[in-house]
């Protein structure tokens, strides 16, 4: 089963031809304002579709071919500036159609 | 060197909108997607991060979306991701695997979210501290 709207972007994630609609209310970590900043938006999605697409949910589904990994926790300096930074891998998967290894070609 | 937000526009594309309940994208600015009504949850999640990874790095482009090459035909690249405070999405690798059997790709970014130095190394970076 591929993984609903609703898994991944929140429960009240709607969708048709031309847009998705996302509450800002499913957000984690978000406080709901007419103008939230781009970053805290982006983090929010992230933050969001991370609760469903885990690699133990993958483990028992075929159809879900994004997970993401564990976070890294770091401080580090940009610009002069300290900043704890959060790293979080995403990972897309997809069918390798190249052949096998084949002695001939090499 | 003095470092700079991402427009909402910049991150979701020309025609985003948002009010204090909701996020709407417009399909038709997230790249190399195929808008329709039934859309998988996945394909719209990596496109949203390809659009958005586009604005840290990626090969420069003419108007009409072709990628400009220097004499000896190598693509022109550009590196924008120290410009930007909060926020940088990065490639990392592409790996091959066996997953069951079945030979995969896996292509990997990595999201990396900067907040104050003030918040302990063991929470995680929410979306309100950036």
């Amino acid at each position: 089963m591929q993984p609903t709207i609703q898994q991944v972007f929140g429960p009240g994630a709607t969708q048709d031809a031309d847009s998705i609609t996302i509450l800002k209310a499913d957000l984690p970590g978000l406080t709901a304002a007419a103008n939230n900043n781009g970053e805290q938006l982006f983090a929010g999605v992230v933050n969001r579709a991370r609760i469903y697409l885990t690699e133990a949910n993958q483990a028992s589904n075929p159809d879900q071919s994004i997970t993401f990994g564990e976070t890294f926790s770091s401080f580090v300096s940009r610009n002069s500036q300290n900043y704890r930074q959060n790293q979080v891998p995403v990972n897309f998967q997809k069918l390798d159609t190249d052949a096998d290894i084949e002695p001939d070609e090499y | 060197m003095s470092t700079k937000r991402l427009t909402p526009d910049q991150l979701f594309g020309q025609g985003f909108y948002q009010d204090a309940e909701v996020i709407r994208i417009q399909k038709s600015s997230l790249p190399r997607l195929t808008a329709t009504s039934t859309n998988t949850a996945q394909s719209l999640l990596i496109s949203l991060i390809l659009l958005a990874a586009g604005n840290f790095s990626g090969y420069l482009e003419n108007e009409s979306g072709e990628v400009l090459r220097s004499e000896s035909n190598q693509p022109l690249e550009f590196d924008n991701s120290s410009l930007y405070e909060f926020l940088v999405i990065r490639f990392w690798q592409a790996v091959p695997q066996k997953k069951y059997g079945l030979r995969v790709i896996i292509h990997t970014f990595l999201i990396e979210l900067f907040a104050s130095a003030e918040i302990g190394y063991d929470t995680p970076i929410e979306a309100d501290d950036l």
